[in-house]
């Protein structure tokens, strides 16, 4: 007995040295449990107490965990790193272009990471680049309203109105763009209003930059129904949560109760009638087991887990 | 993303160590840094919270010398596993040639693992990029925590558990102790070097 609580005690140190906090907790729960519910435990007060402590102490460095992955502004070495390893764009010897839009990657880049300061220092220089001052323009307005100071954001929108650094066409493009941001962060578009003379604004110009594409080369699938047509093991179809996804393999668990169901579903059993529900919406398809293995820990010991492969979606 | 340089004949590509938190993607690197110290062409940068957790990122520049008669440099990246850092990883994966996946080999982080497996395959997916056809190698680490009698996983549940469909080389490692690492990371480099060669011929030109 005393052995084993040594035993979990030594892996809780060990989770707790790794800065695997959670599991670390649950060990120390584990052992607290245990010599609450055990009556031949001498000094029961006294341990339970000394796990009590250690519970503590884990809960103080979880806290602090927490405050410290908010705090994100880094150093300028730093900030250069990131600026030139995320830039993928090569600046060619020479050739004033291609440096730019390499400075313009690097400076997503910094946004990206949540370097404000930093990226806008470097879309102001970017402004006077013909090919991307527009971008830049957005992005600055980006950047400040990240950063809270909506108000700075606005001046420097009506000042590009004034100074005619812009022409009308990129003015149009640039207004559009904060007003959508705006309406985004739910921040007040009639801010952007006065004096600005320009009426009868389109909001059709696709102005977001380029941002990356969300591809769906597979989609994700959350739940699927299966009805076994023939031979009906139940009059009712069953419908199964997706606990894991990779590409056209989807992971279901089935519990140990559904025994009719584990037996049918044998590996290269081929299922015709498959409801696949994604998101966005249901499809019909087809599917075959690929793989059947039994949980043989943790709290879904005993459940099965079934591999299916989508076919025909 | 790969840069061929044909005029010096000089390529460089990105490898990204990837896996759940505290899986030892760090340790990796680190392990990496003071081995081989031949092929390091730089300092390891790290980004970091004050506990040691990886915040941005780590990077490790290295240069394999002439490969049929190119210079080949690699940028070795790792991203930080702790779940709320997403999109960070995204950020970090961009342009990604080969993958090294961490999956740490205690008991208790068995779910970790195959979360970020699928968060990877998540990430990937958004630069059209598929997990099946991206060089990519696994990474059974903390092996050596079996000895001290702490509840792991066996390297074939494991398998089971990430590596059924993928079928990509694995190893058992302890990036502690150093073992294991410098074969994952030769397998991920041949890999990904064949996968360029296949699609750039770059060794041929
Ligand atoms: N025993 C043992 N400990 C290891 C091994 N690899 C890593 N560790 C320990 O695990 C903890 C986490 O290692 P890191 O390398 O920082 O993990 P990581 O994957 O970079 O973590 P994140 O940056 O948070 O994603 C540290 O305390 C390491 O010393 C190993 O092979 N064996
Ligand atoms: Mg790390």
């Amino acid at each position: 007995m005393n052995k084993m609580i040594k035993g979990i005690l030594k892996q809780a140190e060990l989770y707790k040295s790794q800065g695997l906090l959670k599991e670390a907790e649950q060990q120390l729960k584990k052992i607290e449990t245990f010599i609450q519910t055990n009556d031949k435990i001498k000094n029961k007060e006294k341990l339970l107490k000394g796990i009590a402590y250690k519970i503590k102490v884990l809960n103080d460095d979880v806290k602090k965990f927490e405050k410290e992955s908010k705090k994100t502004e880094t150093s300028p070495g730093v900030n250069k790193i990131i600026k030139n390893l995320f830039s993928t764009a090569f600046a060619t010897e020479g050739d004033e272009a291609d440096k730019d839009a390499a400075q313009l990657e690097g400076a997503i880049a910094l946004f990206k990471f949540g370097q404000f300061d930093s990226a806008l220092t470097e879309f102001d220089q970017l402004l006077n680049s013909e090919k991307h001052s527009v971008i830049s323009a957005k992005n600055i307005i980006k950047c400040l309203v990240e950063q809270d100071k909506v108000n700075t954001a606005v001046t420097r929108f009506f000042k590009w109105h004034t100074e005619s650094f812009f022409s009308s066409e990129q003015l149009t493009d640039i207004r559009s763009f904060t007003e959508n941001l705006f309406e985004k962060k739910k921040l007040d578009r009639d801010l952007l209003l006065t004096g600005a003379g320009i009426d009868n604004i389109s909001n059709n110009i696709d102005c977001s930059e380029k941002e990356d594409k969300e591809y769906e080369d597979f989609i994700d699938i959350s739940s699927i129904g299966i009805s076994f047509s023939e031979n009906a093991i139940t009059n009712e179809d069953i419908e199964l949560d997706v606990s894991f996804q990779t590409g056209n393999v989807i992971s279901i668990i089935i519990s140990s109760k559904d025994n009719q169901v584990i037996d049918k579903l044998k590996v290269g059993v081929k299922l015709e009638n498959v409801q696949y529900y994604s998101p966005v919406a249901i499809f019909k398809g087809s599917g075959t087991v690929s793989a059947k293995t039994k949980i043989q820990s943790g709290p879904k010991k005993g459940d099965y887990s079934l591999d299916i492969k989508v076919e025909n979606m | 993303m790969a840069v061929f340089n044909l005029k010096d004949r000089e390529i460089q590509c990105k490898v990204v160590y990837y896996g759940p938190g505290r899986c030892g993607k760090t340790t990796n690197l680190e392990y990496i840094f003071k081995a081989y110290k031949k092929q390091i062409k730089g300092d390891m940068v790290s980004i970091n919270t004050e506990g040691d957790r990886t915040l941005f990122f780590d990077f490790l520049p290295m240069n394999l010398g002439k490969i049929n008669g190119c210079d080949v440099k690699v940028q070795l990246f790792t991203v930080p596993g702790q779940v709320q850092y997403k999109s960070t990883r995204k950020l970090v994966l961009k342009g990604v040639d080969g993958i090294v996946f961490v999956a740490d080999s205690l008991d208790v982080r068995r779910e970790k693992n195959m979360l970020a497996l699928k968060d990877l395959q998540q990430n990937l997916k958004s630069y059209d990029l598929n997990i099946f056809k991206i060089p990519i190698v696994i990474q059974y680490n903390k092996r050596d925590l079996e000895k001290e009698g702490i509840p792991l996983m066996s390297c074939e549940k494991m398998e089971k558990d990430l590596n059924r469909q993928l079928k990509a080389p694995s190893f058992a490692a302890s990036a502690f102790s150093g073992q294991g690492v410098g074969k994952t990371l030769q397998s991920c480099l041949n890999l990904t070097l064949k996968h360029l060669h296949k699609q750039f011929n770059w060794a041929d030109k």
